[in-house]
Parts: C-alpha cells; sequence; structure tokens
C-alpha cells in the first residue's frame, strides 16, 4: 500500500518537473512572400522593415526593390504540417520538431516545401534553425524578377 | 558498724568486735577533728562570700537608674520610600494589574500597525542582459526540383536573428537537347 502510495507521488512530482519542458508545443510560424526586382530607385515595403538589413547583404542585395506579395501564419504543433497558398504557388511547412536547450534559443526542426503555380514541386528542404531566424527559399522569376519566401517560427 | 554509731546497744556486741567499734569511733572523731579543722580555716572566705551574696541581693532589690532618653534618628529618604511602598503594596500591585490588562485589550482589539513604506533609490549597477546564444541554420538536406541551389547564411546584425537563404538557380536548358 505505502509502495503504491510513493509510486503515484513520485509520478505526480515528476509530471510537475516534466510538465513545464512539454508545455511548449505550438509554434508560431510567420510566412512572408516577397518579390524583388532591380529598380532605378531602391524600395522597401515599409511592411518589410523586419527584414531591411537582410535585404542589403549578398545575395538578396542584388535586388534593389522588395515587395510585399502576402504573408500568412501558421501555428504548429511539432510533427504537424500546414500549408498557405502563395501568389506563386502553395508553401507547405512541417514542425518536425523542437529541441528546448537551457540558456540557448530553441532549435526548430523544419521541413519547407514550395510548389510553383503549375503545382510543381520547386523547392524541398529540411532545416534546422533557432528561433527567430529566418529561412528564406529565393528563386528567379521571369522578367528578372526573384521570388523569396521568408519563414521565421517563434 | 550500728553499734559504731550508737544505734545498736554495744551490750549485744561479741568480745571481738569490740575492738573494730572502738577502732571505728576513733577514726571517726579523726575525721569530724580534722573538718572542724577546715571549716575553721574557711570561715574568714565564707563571711565574705555572705557579705558579697548580700550586697548583690542589696543591688537587686534597688530601683534600675532609668535609662538616659535618646531622641530617634531622623529616617532617610530612601526609606521613607520604602517604607511608604511597603506600606502601599497592594494597591501598587493593583495598579500594576490593571494596567497590564488595559494594554492588553488595547493590543487585542486596536488597529493593526500600518505597513511603513519606504522608498529607496538605490544605485544599481548595469547587468548586461542575459544574451541567449544561438546557432546558425543549418540545412540537414534540400532538393530542388529543375535546378541547383546554394545557401547562404546572412549573420544576426542586430538581434534581428540570423537568416539562411537558399538561392535556387534554375537549371539552364541542355543545348543539345533534340539533337
Amino acid at each position: 500500500m505505502k509502495k503504491s502510495m510513493l509510486a503515484v507521488a513520485l509520478a505526480l512530482g515528476l509530471g510537475v518537473v516534466v510538465a513545464p519542458a512539454a508545455a511548449r508545443a505550438d509554434v508560431t510560424c510567420s510566412i512572408v512572400e516577397i518579390e524583388a526586382s532591380s529598380g532605378s530607385a531602391p524600395s522597401i515595403d515599409p511592411e518589410l522593415k523586419a527584414l531591411e538589413r537582410k535585404f542589403k547583404r549578398p545575395p538578396l542585395s542584388s535586388w534593389n526593390v522588395f515587395k510585399k506579395l502576402g504573408g500568412a501564419s501558421l501555428t504548429l504543433a511539432p510533427q504537424q504540417a500546414g500549408a498557405t497558398t502563395l501568389v506563386h504557388g502553395k508553401l507547405g511547412l512541417l514542425l518536425r520538431d523542437v529541441n528546448e536547450r537551457p540558456g540557448k534559443k530553441p532549435r526548430l526542426g523544419l521541413g519547407i516545401t514550395i510548389d510553383d503555380t503549375n503545382g510543381k514541386r520547386v523547392v524541398d528542404i529540411k532545416v534546422g534553425v533557432d528561433a527567430g531566424d529566418y529561412v528564406i527559399p529565393a528563386r528567379p522569376l521571369p522578367g528578372d524578377k526573384g521570388h523569396l519566401v521568408a519563414v521565421t517560427c517563434k | 558498724m550500728l553499734a559504731a554509731d550508737g544505734e545498736a546497744p554495744a551490750a549485744d556486741l561479741g568480745p571481738e568486735a569490740r575492738p573494730t567499734v572502738a577502732a571505728v569511733r576513733e577514726l571517726g572523731e579523726l575525721v569530724r577533728g580534722s573538718l572542724e579543722l577546715s571549716a575553721d580555716d574557711a570561715e574568714p572566705r565564707l563571711a565574705g562570700l555572705w557579705d558579697l551574696i548580700e550586697r548583690r541581693l542589696d543591688v537587686a532589690e534597688a530601683p534600675a537608674a532609668p535609662a538616659p532618653v535618646v531622641a530617634p534618628a531622623a529616617p532617610s529618604l530612601g526609606a521613607r520610600i520604602w517604607t511608604w511602598l511597603t506600606g502601599h503594596r497592594s494597591h501598587i500591585a493593583t495598579g500594576l494589574v490593571s494596567a497590564g490588562a488595559v494594554a492588553g485589550l488595547a493590543m487585542a482589539l486596536g488597529p493593526a500597525p500600518r505597513e511603513k513604506v519606504v522608498v529607496k533609490t538605490v544605485q544599481v549597477p548595469a547587468v548586461a542582459p542575459a544574451v541567449m546564444t544561438g546557432s546558425p541554420p543549418e540545412v540537414e538536406s534540400m532538393e530542388l526540383i529543375g535546378g541547383s541551389g546554394t545557401v547562404f547564411t546572412i549573420g544576426d546584425d542586430d538581434g534581428d536573428g540570423d537568416a539562411a537563404v537558399i538561392w535556387v538557380e534554375p537549371d539552364e536548358a541542355d543545348p543539345t537537347e533534340g539533337i
């Protein structure tokens, strides 16, 4: 009887200890679709202020006009996939895992797929990024333009 | 012995006891004579003793001279206070008990003491905020259909996070295709 009570108390204690670590289930990912081009007058969409510094670094600095085409937000649990429609295709996002590290940013395992407007898969990548970091697949579009999709998860 | 003391008639004595009785009587005469001589010698001293006893008896019978009257010393201030305190100790004890009871009631029924808030300005040394370190993005696998890719990592400029740019280059059309 005493052993069973002790086991229950131990299980409850472990549950209390483990619960905070397991509490981080959902991750919110922000997806921003950007059209990049080169123009005589540099221009950056005010809604892309957070990425302004990135646009001035190679290889993105090969363009000087950045226009936001759209955006979406997906809230995912580990091993959960989501998708959003883009102006130039479709994006699929899979949150593979979340690795909490003491003293460091959580490490996120992401799977990103991009299909073009014809439904043809053009990008299929698996990356590991810190929470708050960006993953930006960039591919050319006709007319010497670029199609960027900035994905960041927290 | 009874015959020597004269308590028994001498006629009852046997011839052998007569010398013994005579000797006892002679010895008695000698002892008495010696004692009388000693009494005579001690008479002057006994007479002086009697005079002494008589004088003492006379002194005892005479009335004693009255003792000189001495005025009592005035008690000191401390002694007077102590005397007053000891004389009123019941009143003092009653007062102390009553004061204690009133104080206890006041503490039990009175309002709770108000918290005193003291605002102090303290110079706190500047402490650098804890910065969570991170790792750059890492591409684990990349599959680009109809093209090739290059991964560029743009570092964290001012806390806006790292960025991994996957630069996709479409494959050029094979000039020999269709030949």
